[in-house]
């Protein structure tokens, strides 16, 4: 998947990763990630109908867009409403 | 398009967030009912996904042992690893500016990495940069 974003990314076009797996994410530098702390495969957003958590994850990946930082790093977070 | 994994291809977003039409690109296997499924053993082709998909059109398909991914989840609601309808919350409420009228799917865990490289992820940037997304939301599953 980082390939994916790096190859978007080296046409111009900013993105973001939202990852589950940061130890393999991380050994290949995405341009701008998050992790959800605990999320299970099959769950990247969160649970099934859990609107809130997906929401919160979803602006949470998309503010990672207009935050300066360096290239490279994953940003651990945690969503409570994910058990 | 080889590039070496220290340098980090970034560009910079000069756009506020409510500015911005975003599309998804996902490897987690998400398709719709009426497309192929993804060839479970290996699969190096993608699906452009319609910008006006209702999430109860689609299916996931992943070669992934279901202890480590259970697609059953995402097959419940896709929103789960394709955030479609809450990227359009976002974008009534105007958190963002819009919704890309396509979204691009492939499957993870695809074996055949030299032809994803050489072919199939040059193909989907190629489609993106087409396309009028002033930025991308990936999701793997």
């Amino acid at each position: 998947m980082v390939t994916v974003q790096r190859a978007i990314e080296s046409q111009g076009i900013p993105t973001v990763l939202i990852t589950l797996d940061p130890e393999q994410s991380g050994l290949m530098r995405p341009p701008r990630a998050i992790h959800p702390e605990g999320f299970r495969f099959g769950h990247s957003t969160g649970k099934p109908f859990d609107k809130e958590t997906q929401t919160a994850v979803v602006k949470a990946a998309l503010e990672q867009l207009v935050i300066k930082q360096e290239p490279g790093q994953i940003h651990s977070l945690q969503f409570p409403g994910y058990q | 398009m080889e590039m070496s994994r220290k340098a980090i291809p970034y560009t910079p977003n000069p756009l506020a967030l409510k500015d911005m039409t975003i599309m998804i690109v996902s490897t987690a296997g998400a398709h719709l009912k009426e497309q192929d499924p993804f060839d479970t053993a290996g699969d190096v082709t993608y699906r452009v996904i319609p910008g006006d998909v209702k999430a109860e059109d689609f299916t996931v398909t992943h070669g992934a042992p279901k202890e480590h991914y259970n697609t059953d989840e995402p097959k419940k609601d896709i929103n789960c690893i394709f955030p479609i309808d809450r990227l359009r919350e976002l974008a009534a409420e105007g958190f963002i500016k819009g919704v890309a009228e396509k979204h691009i799917s492939m499957m993870g865990y695809a074996m055949r990495l030299n032809q994803i490289n050489q072919e199939t992820v040059p193909a989907i940037a190629k489609e993106v940069t087409r396309s009028k997304a002033d930025a991308v939301l990936l999701t793997a599953g």
